[in-house]
């Protein structure tokens, strides 16, 4: 032993003297200084817009791999409203409607539809829509699907004014509504609304396993490995064989590392990623083998709290956390500074209709009056919880944490699964939480979900409960006249500013990496979306 | 007439015996240590970082710079203002890393502390009595063997919670059988010697025995192992805290600021460097530490 | 041997037994309702009451206990709180990605570890021996979760020549596999290193030699079979190491494998799942320790002859 002393020494003074160069080493390669000259050179992001035709000669019968950050949780659409479920439930199951580039509906089962009075629509579905076991959609399937979608509670609030679901002939159904309800072809989209074939349905009624899913999509469900991949392929007999599949099978892979998922793309291990960490932005525009696609989002990052748990139902305290958040930290530590921000309480995103960028011109950062606020509350400081489920998420939340003990909270942060995020909720075990909400342009599809006794079980995770909110949504709901509305809606905005139920706090731009000769890439406001388009 | 081996010459009588003076073992032990210019390493190195845990609000302002955010100046890589740089939340790195070796310490001496105490009581109950009580005690300790020592940690921390508390506990716990095992070895090796059968015949209780000669001549390897034992539980309270389920945010520790850190490591890889090193190098003092403590208190053991 | 063999196998069963009862009581006194969990939004007293009756939570500690015991050995680990499915799908089918990332290490540990250890012990004061004994002493205190770190940062990040995640094909194996096996190799190393110069001074060796053996032959045949006995030993105790940092290893490299099920299942609060896996990594370690015993056993005449009637050498 005494013999090596001095080697010993020798190596562990390279180790030292490696490892803080390998520190330096690669920082040193991408400064800052070198980000402006980037962005105009190398690989600029594109704007990703709807796609129209393939191009003669393109390969239509690829494998594609889709990496996304969470596991999906189930394959019964009304299980929950999650993204990272839809991504795989849109595949195999169709709707009415499907959602278009705003979030705006466009028909997908529904042939023809007309409104025979103010309350009342009627559907045609086209005829010869297969199932994947073969057999044909009819209004029957329809009806039973979508009263299932009304008994859940996933989608809760989105079906609140929808009386009655009947069946007209085999091949229409008609929805009674309460009163006028133009977001009806929207709510639609939603993927609660999902089209389970009855006797699929009822088969799990029975069974409770949903393992092998059945539906009428253009895709059929291959495999899957719990916490690590879903297979699905093309379904050929899909009914709109115009828009079928133009690949042959999506794989959609689960990589919780932000990094990991660029990795993916830059190795050519995966073919598009869908949630893509801004951490990468730099190496993504300058990696000349990959192609990073951009679109402007509605998706609200926010804060929310519990308003019935102490304090928090207090409107001075609930002002003053508004006041205590610095919302461009937030933007920055959650997205690299990739977005917006927005000074809002009600999940409205500079694109909605209404939407006004600082009601009252209330809030801003400001600390001391924060603290002037809790004081006036007669608030000495409390302690209590953040929840979360997504590293972003998790950033923000150790930001949220330090500047909300300058004004006395003393808040924990705990992460969760987001599987569990529902229960929590449910339970008022989440006094506050963070995460995002993908915004309808027409407010009415998430006001009353998120703000109203509708929501409750639902969305409405902030559990706020007013009466005088209610009267202003059903307001904004009666015209079909969108400027009539948008001023209804600019009042709902400025209420709940008084109010703030929630702390909005920015939109962050919606990205997609893609491998560099991926065409068909698509995004719309809240996600990437419409992979049967993904080709090469 | 001694035989003059030495080349030393002496002048006086009392010179020339002092060389045949018994030293105190400790002397003995500590003197052959001294030598091991490893263990030296080790020993210097660990009282650094103990220093440094004990003095960290004075080398760095712990909410200044260990836990307020800086979010224009996140993410800077080492430079003369901030030494390992700052974190993905503007933080800085070096005040974290002093104040998380206090966590990382406190959570390792204290459970090992416990799994001292209550291992050690088994043990050396075991070791001592043998027979059917040793039996009985080794077999249960025996049941912890099939699990790896992180994942009963694991185990009861999922089902109690995170807190400090709760770590140290759920660490000590998983490391009492093996001690439990030292303990009853060192013992039983110690049990036949003649200094025993000679405190009984002079009518020594059992308790007196155990606990003036027997631990007393135990404590050579037990001070090992301790040693050794001090560096798995830090290990394990930073692996814990890496995978989420230890320290929670925003208390730094080494292992949770290799975790936040490791979304920005690609294009900051120094932000993963200072946290592993810190691990590392206190790891590695301990075992230097341990082998050397091992090696002098008997040398025998040595290649 | 065959008594040996079904005398080890015995000795382990009630070991198992009182283990699944250790980790089932810790986990029986998570605090929270594992209804609220299971039914999520359609929580309701009348619902909750009913779904404990039919799991059986209603039950004494001690009929569930045996209850839970008695599935087990059907294989029927329950039903996840979470996905509603059988726990055994989930375990059985990220268990090969574990499995594989365990023996990769094992490979890597004993493959160079011990060759290593021998030739630096034949020849203990060369540059090699004096260069292995300080990759021991480091490798030994490096942590899993941040050499796994490095090796990505090194071999990644910077030169791209493999996968930082996954389990497709043989490279995405070759990362973890050293992350995991570095601490055990170091070990291993040592070990094997002390114990060969310790069985090279023994005079059986000396006489070989006198005789005329040649170096390599007198190592091949005569020390190597001595000095494997401490290395066994080592590699015995360490498998249970590997499998609580295969958890670590699984986590840093995004394998999806039982210890990363693991730490998801503590994180959703999905209980039969954390015993699931817990029982299951008992089980690996038990049958691997039965393995060691059972190959310690082979080598060591000594234990033969116990078994053999004296027969033996």
């Amino acid at each position: 032993m005494k013999k090596h002393y001095k080697s010993f020494f020798l190596i562990l003074a390279l180790m030292m003297v490696l490892t803080l160069l390998g520190g330096c080493g690669s920082s040193d390669s991408e400064t800052k200084a070198d980000t402006e000259s980037n962005k105009s050179s190398g690989n600029a992001t594109k704007l990703a817009v709807p796609y129209t035709e393939p191009e003669p000669g393109a390969k239509l019968d690829e494998d594609i791999v889709i990496v996304q950050a969470l596991d999906m949780i189930s394959f019964d659409p009304i299980n929950t409203s999650d993204l990272s479920n839809g991504y795989v439930i849109n595949s195999i199951y169709s709707k009415l409607f499907d959602f278009n580039e705003d979030l705006n509906a466009e028909p997908e089962l529904v042939e023809s539809y007309d409104m025979v009075s103010d309350t009342e629509w009627h559907f045609q579905i086209y005829k010869g829509v297969k199932t994947h076991d073969g057999q044909e959609l009819t209004a029957d399937d329809v009806v039973h699907s979508l009263q299932r979608t009304q008994q859940g509670t996933a989608i809760g609030a989105l079906f609140k004014p929808v009386k009655e679901i009947s069946k007209v002939d085999d091949y229409t159904i008609s929805i009674t509504t309460d009163g006028p309800y133009p977001a009806l072809p929207t709510a639609l989209t939603h993927q609660a609304c999902c089209i389970v074939p009855k006797h699929y349905a009822e088969q799990t009624e029975s069974s409770d396993n949903w393992t092998k899913p059945i539906g009428t999509g253009r895709y059929v469900f291959k495999n899957r490995i719990i916490g690590d991949s879903v297979v699905v392929e093309r379904f050929d007999d899909y009914f709109d064989q115009d828009n079928k599949a133009l690949n042959k099978s999506l794989t959609f892979k689960i990589i919780p590392e932000g990094s990991g998922r660029t990795i993916a793309v830059e190795t050519g291990e995966a073919d598009i990623n869908i949630v893509f960490d801004t951490v990468d932005y730099e190496r993504a525009t300058n990696n000349s083998k990959v192609q990073l696609w951009e679109h402007y989002s509605q998706t609200v990052w926010h804060l929310g709290y519990d308003n019935t748990q102490k304090w928090f139902d207090n409107k001075l305290v609930r002002q003053a956390i508004n006041y205590a958040v610095d919302r461009e930290a937030c933007l920055e530590v959650g997205h690299n500074g990739h977005g917006t921000v927005v000074y809002n309480n009600a999940t409205f995103a500079p694109t909605c209709l209404g939407a006004i960028e600082n009601p009252l011109d209330k809030y801003s950062y400001d600390p001391e009056k924060a603290k002037e606020l809790m004081a006036e509350a007669g608030c000495p400081g409390f302690e209590t919880e953040i929840i979360v489920f997504r590293d972003e998420a998790e950033r923000m939340a150790v930001a949220v944490q330090a500047y909300l003990s300058e004004i006395g909270i003393d808040a924990k942060v705990t992460r969760i699964e987001n599987a569990v995020f529902a229960s929590h909720i449910a339970d008022h075990k989440a006094p506050m939480f963070i995460t995002s909400w993908g915004s309808y342009w027409d407010p009415d599809l998430f006001l009353a979900r998120r703000f109203s006794s509708a929501g409750i079980g639902g969305v409405n995770r902030v559990w706020y409960l007013n009466p005088e909110l209610d009267k202003l949504i059903e307001k904004g709901r009666s015209s079909f006249d969108n400027d009539v509305r948008a001023k209804v809606y600019e009042e709902v905005q400025e209420f709940l500013a008084e109010e703030a139920p929630e702390c909005d706090l920015y939109v962050n731009t919606m990205y997609a990496l893609a491998n560099k000769d991926l065409k068909g890439v698509e995004i719309n406001v809240e996600m990437p979306y419409h992979f049967h388009k993904l080709h090469y | 007439m001694t035989e003059n081996t030495l080349n030393k010459k002496y002048t006086t009588k009392k010179e020339f015996f002092k060389q045949y003076k018994k030293k105190s073992r400790l002397q003995e032990i500590w003197q052959r240590f001294l030598k091991n210019k490893l263990a030296v390493v080790g020993l210097v190195l660990f009282t650094l970082i103990v220093l440094v845990a004990i003095f960290a609000p004075l080398i760095a302002d712990y909410d200044n710079d260990a836990i307020k955010l800086n979010i224009p100046k996140r993410l800077t890589p080492p430079n003369s203002e901030h030494i390992f740089g700052t974190d993905e939340m503007g933080r800085d790195i070096f005040a974290r890393i002093v104040h998380g070796a206090r966590i990382s310490l406190m959570v390792g001496l204290s459970s090992v502390l416990i799994a001292l105490l209550i291992g050690g009581a088994f043990g050396a109950i075991a070791g001592f009595f043998g027979g059917k009580i040793d039996n009985v005690i080794m077999r249960s300790m025996d049941v912890f063997l099939c699990l790896p020592d992180v994942l009963l940690a694991l185990a009861i921390v999922a089902a109690f919670g995170t807190s400090l508390v709760n770590m140290t506990i759920a660490i000590g716990l998983s490391f009492t059988p093996k001690f439990s095992r030292v303990v009853r070895s060192a013992v039983m090796s110690v049990r036949g010697i003649e200094y025993i059968e000679a405190a009984r015949a002079i009518g020594a209780t059992n308790k007196r025995i155990i606990s003036h000669h027997v631990l007393i001549n135990c404590i050579g390897p037990i001070i090992v192992q301790v040693t050794l034992y001090v560096a798995n539980a830090i290990l394990t309270i930073s692996a814990l805290s890496f995978i989420g389920l230890g320290i929670q945010a925003p208390t730094p520790e080494w292992g949770n600021m290799l975790a936040s850190g490791r979304a920005f490591m690609r294009d900051n890889a120094y932000i993963v460097m200072a946290p592993g090193f810190a691990i590392f190098i206190t790891i590695l003092s301990l075992n230097l530490l341990g082998d050397g403590l091992r090696d002098a208190l008997d040398p025998r053991l040595k290649q | 041997m065959i008594k040996y063999v079904i005398n080890r196998l015995l000795n382990m069963i009630p070991v198992i037994f009182a283990l699944t009862f250790v980790v089932f009581t810790i986990m029986y006194f998570t605090p929270g309702d594992p209804t609220a969990v299971i039914l999520g939004n359609e929580y309701s007293e009348e619902a909750s009451q009913q779904l404990k009756q039919e799991l059986g939570l209603d039950k004494p500690f001690l009929v569930q206990f045996f209850n839970y015991v008695g599935n087990l050995v059907r294989g029927d680990f329950g039903m996840s709180y979470i996905t509603r499915a059988p726990v055994s799908e989930q375990l059985f089918g990220r268990f090969p990605n574990t499995f594989k990332v365990v023996i990769g290490a094992m490979i890597f540990c004993v493959g160079l570890g011990v060759p290593i250890g021998v030739f630096s012990g034949t020849k203990p004061y060369s540059f090699l021996s004096n260069v292995t004994m300080i990759i021991g002493l480091l490798g030994v205190s490096l942590p899993i979760f941040w050499l796994g770190l490095l090796l990505i940062l090194l071999f990644s990040v910077k030169l791209g020549w493999l996968p930082s995640s996954g389990i497709d094909g043989f490279s995405s194996l070759i990362l973890p596999s050293i992350a995991l096996g570095a601490n055990y190799m170091a070990n291993i190393m040592r070990t094997t290193r002390s114990s060969m110069l310790e069985v090279i001074r023994q005079d059986y060796i000396r006489t070989a030699k006198a005789k005329g053996v040649s170096s390599r032959n007198v190592v091949r045949k005569h020390a190597l079979k001595n000095a494997m006995m401490p290395t066994i030993t080592v590699i015995g105790m360490n498998i249970g190491a590997l499998l609580g940092g295969v958890v670590l290893t699984e986590t840093v490299f995004s394998i999806p494998g039982t210890g990363r099920l693991l730490v998801e299942s503590i994180n959703k609060r999905d209980t039969p799942s954390v015993l699931g896996c817990l029982v299951i990594m008992a089980l690996c370690v038990a049958i691997s320790n039965l393995i060691v015993d059972l190959i310690y056993a082979y080598i060591d005449p000594r234990i033969k002859a116990q078994y053999s009637g004296g027969r033996g050498e």
